[in-house]
C-alpha cells in the first residue's frame, strides 16, 4: 500500500518535472502552428509560418549563414579536437594540460566571447587590416568544440590497447595504414559524438556569434533583433525546427557516446 | 637462424638487456625464460622491431635486422594481451595480415579460413573477437601470426591468460604446431615447467644477460649457477671448496637412510647427518624436509615405489649423494636459499 502511494507521489513529481522542462517548448511548437497569429488566442491549424519563413530573406541568410559556420568549425573541432585527445592520453600525461583543455568548455560564454572579442580586434582587426565576419565565428565557435571532441575521444581511446598497433606493424601495415584500419576505426564513434556536439552547439550559440561576428548575421543573432519587437509567429516556427534539428544531433551523439563507452 | 650478439639494451638509467648474445636454430622451438624484469620480452621485442638495440648485432638468415620497420620483418608476434582487433570479424582478422602484404582480398579469405581450420576454429569465422573464449581468441591470435608463414613467431607469454587446465593442453598444442609448420618458435616465459615442458632449448636469463643456454633435461640436470639450479625447480645446495663454490644436488637425487642404517648407503661422494623436520605425502613421492648439523636445511624426495619403510620427523638420518648426482655450480650473483623452492607464477 505504502509502496503504491510513494510510487504516486514519485509519479506526480516527474510528472511536474517534466512539465516544467518541456512545457514551455511545446507551447511554442503548437503556437507555431497558430493560425490567428496571437499567443492568446487559437485561430486554427496552419503551416503557414513555416513557408512564411521561407520567404523570410534575412531568416533563411541568417540561417544559411550558421550552417555554415557550423560545418566549419565542426571540421576544425574535429580535426584540432581528435589530435589534442592523442596528445594528452598517448603523449604528455600532465594533469595540468588536462585542466587547461577544459577551459574552453567551462568559461563562461560571456567571458569567452568577450576575450575572443579583443583578441580577434588586437590581431585581426589592428595588426592584419581584417575585419571580422563568419569566419571570425568560426574560429570561436572551434574554441569551444575542440575541448568537446578532445574529452569525448579520449574516452574512446583510454580504453584502446597499444598492443593493437604493434599487432598491425607486426602483420605487414605501415604507420598510416595501422592509424586507418586499427586506431581510426576504434575511435571513429567517439569522433563522430564529438563532431555531433560541437555542430548541436554552433547551431544555437548566441553570445560569442554575436560578439565575433562583425557586421555577419547568424541564425540566433537574427532571431534576437526580431524579437525586439516582439515575437512573431515566424520566429516560434524557426525555434521549432531548430528544437527539431538540435534534438535529433543531441539523441544520435548520446547514442554513439554510449556505444563508445561500453564496446571495447 | 637468428644471431644476437652482444645486444644491449637500457632505457632511461636501467639496463633491460645486457650484452646478451644467443644463437637459435631453424626449426627449433627456443625458450628464453626468467623472472619478470630479466629482460626476456625486451629482447623479443627487439626481434619484432618494437625495440631497437642500443648496440649489439640483430641478424636473420645473414641478413641485418637493425633499423629494418617491424612491417618489413619476416617474423610475427602473438601478443601477450593477444591484441585482436576488436571492429573486425575473426576472418577479417586472421586475413588482415595477408591484405597488407596485397594479398589478393579472395585469396586472402580463403588461407585465413584454412588458418582457422588448422586451429579448429573454422565455425567462428564470421564472430566478433569479444564473443569468444580466452582459449579461443589465444587461437585466432596464433592463427594469425601463422597465417602469414612467417620465418619465425615470436611469441610473448602466450599462455599466462590461460586456465591452468586450457594452459597444460595448449603446451601440448603449441609443440604439435610447431612440428607441423616446421618454422622457428621463440617463445617468453616466467614459467620453467612451461619452458621444460615445450621447448627445445632455453636460455636462462637474469638482470638482463643470459646465465644458461641449453636443453631442459641439460639445464635442469647440470645447471651452471645457482640461480639456474634454484630458477628450474627445487634444489639442495652444499658448500664446497675454497672459492665458495657449491654443490647442487636435486632432491630426487639425494639419498637418504637412518643414522643406524648408513652403513647401507655406499659409493657416496659426501654425506652430512641431521634429523628429519617435515615429512609430505605428494602420492608419487614422499618430501623430507632435513635440518643438517651444522645448520641448514636439504630436501629429499623419495618415489613411492622405492620408499619401503617411509621415515618419521624427528629421525636421526644421513644424507649424501654419489660423484655424478652432484653438480658444481660458481658463487657468481645473488645467494639464493640453501632449498630453493620450485617457483611457480
Amino acid at each position: 500500500m505504502r509502496g503504491r502511494v510513494g510510487g504516486k507521489v514519485l509519479g506526480v513529481g516527474f510528472a511536474a518535472t517534466l512539465a516544467f522542462l518541456y512545457l514551455p517548448i511545446l507551447v511554442l511548437v503548437v503556437l507555431s502552428f497558430n493560425a490567428s497569429g496571437l499567443p492568446t488566442s487559437w485561430g486554427g491549424f496552419t503551416t503557414g509560418w513555416y513557408s512564411e519563413l521561407l520567404n523570410n530573406d534575412g531568416l533563411t541568410k541568417a540561417f544559411l549563414n550558421t550552417l555554415i559556420v557550423a560545418f566549419w568549425a565542426t571540421l576544425i573541432s574535429v580535426v584540432l579536437g581528435t589530435l589534442l585527445a592523442f596528445g594528452l592520453e598517448k603523449a604528455v600525461k600532465s594533469t595540468g594540460l588536462d585542466a587547461v583543455s577544459y577551459i574552453p568548455m567551462i568559461i563562461p560564454d560571456i567571458v569567452l566571447a568577450i576575450a575572443l572579442l579583443s583578441f580577434y580586434n588586437l590581431v585581426f582587426t589592428q595588426w592584419l587590416g581584417l575585419s571580422l565576419g563568419l569566419w571570425s565565428v568560426i574560429l570561436g565557435h572551434a574554441t569551444f568544440g575542440i575541448a568537446f571532441v578532445a574529452i569525448i575521444v579520449r574516452t574512446r581511446l583510454r580504453h584502446f590497447d597499444d598492443s593493437m598497433v604493434e599487432a598491425s606493424l607486426d602483420l605487414g601495415a605501415n604507420e598510416l595504414r595501422t592509424f586507418r584500419h586499427v586506431t581510426l576505426p576504434a575511435i571513429t564513434p567517439g569522433i563522430v559524438a564529438g563532431a555531433l556536439v560541437a555542430f548541436t552547439l554552433s547551431l544555437d550559440e548566441f553570445v560569442i556569434a554575436f560578439f565575433t561576428a562583425g557586421t555577419s548575421v547568424t541564425f540566433p543573432i537574427q532571431v534576437y533583433s526580431m524579437v525586439r519587437f516582439g515575437v512573431t509567429p515566424e520566429i516560434n516556427a524557426a525555434a521549432t525546427l531548430v528544437v527539431g534539428v538540435s534534438l535529433v544531433l543531441t539523441v544520435l551523439a548520446l547514442r554513439l557516446r554510449g556505444r563508445s563507452e561500453t564496446t571495447l | 637462424m637468428i644471431e644476437i650478439q652482444n645486444v644491449t639494451k637500457r632505457f632511461g638509467g636501467v639496463t633491460a638487456v645486457d650484452d646478451v648474445s644467443l644463437t637459435i636454430a631453424e626449426n627449433e622451438f627456443f625458450a628464453l625464460l626468467g623472472p619478470s624484469g630479466c629482460g626476456k620480452t625486451t629482447l623479443l621485442r627487439m626481434l619484432a622491431g618494437f625495440e631497437e638495440p642500443d648496440s649489439g648485432v640483430l641478424s636473420l638468415d645473414g641478413s641485418d635486422l637493425i633499423g629494418v620497420k617491424p612491417y618489413k620483418r619476416p617474423l610475427n608476434m602473438m601478443f601477450q594481451s593477444y591484441a585482436l582487433f576488436p571492429h573486425m570479424s575473426v576472418l577479417d582478422n586472421v586475413a588482415y595480415g595477408l591484405k597488407m602484404e596485397g594479398v589478393k582480398k579472395a585469396e586472402a579469405r580463403s588461407r585465413a579460413a584454412e588458418a582457422l581450420e588448422q586451429v579448429q576454429l573454422g565455425h567462428t569465422a564470421s564472430r566478433r573477437p569479444a564473443q569468444l573464449s580466452g582459449g579461443q581468441r589465444q587461437r585466432v591470435a596464433l592463427a594469425r601470426a601463422l597465417v602469414k608463414r612467417p620465418r619465425v613467431l615470436l611469441l610473448d607469454e602466450p599462455l599466462s591468460a590461460l586456465d591452468r587446465q586450457i594452459r597444460g593442453e595448449m603446451q601440448i598444442e603449441l609443440k604439435r604446431l610447431q612440428h607441423q609448420v616446421g618454422i622457428t618458435f621463440v617463445v617468453v616465459t616466467h614459467d620453467q615447467e612451461e619452458a621444460l615442458t615445450m621447448a627445445d632449448r632455453i636460455a636462462v636469463l637474469r638482470d638482463g644477460h643470459v646465465e644458461q643456454v641449453g636443453a631442459p633435461d641439460e639445464l635442469y640436470e647440470r645447471p651452471a649457477t645457482r640461480f639456474v639450479a634454484g630458477f628450474l625447480g627445487d634444489a639442495n645446495l652444499f658448500p664446497a671448496g675454497t672459492q665458495g663454490e657449491e654443490i647442487v644436488v636435486r632432491p630426487e637425487r639425494l639419498r637418504l637412510a637412518l643414522a643406524a642404517d648408513a652403513s647401507s648407503l655406499v659409493g657416496l661422494a659426501d654425506t652430512r647427518s641431521g634429523r628429519i623436520a617435515e615429512v609430505a605425502y605428494l602420492g608419487t613421492a614422499r618430501k623430507y624436509v632435513i635440518d643438517l648439523k651444522g645448520g641448514g636445511t636439504a630436501q629429499a624426495r623419495v618415489a613411492s615405489v622405492d620408499d619401503t619403510r617411509p621415515l618419521t620427523a624427528g629421525d636421526e638420518v644421513v644424507v649424501g649423494w654419489a660423484p655424478a648426482d652432484g653438480v658444481v655450480v660458481d658463487a657468481g650473483g645473488a645467494p639464493v636459499p640453501a632449498v630453493a623452492e620450485t617457483v611457480h607464477a
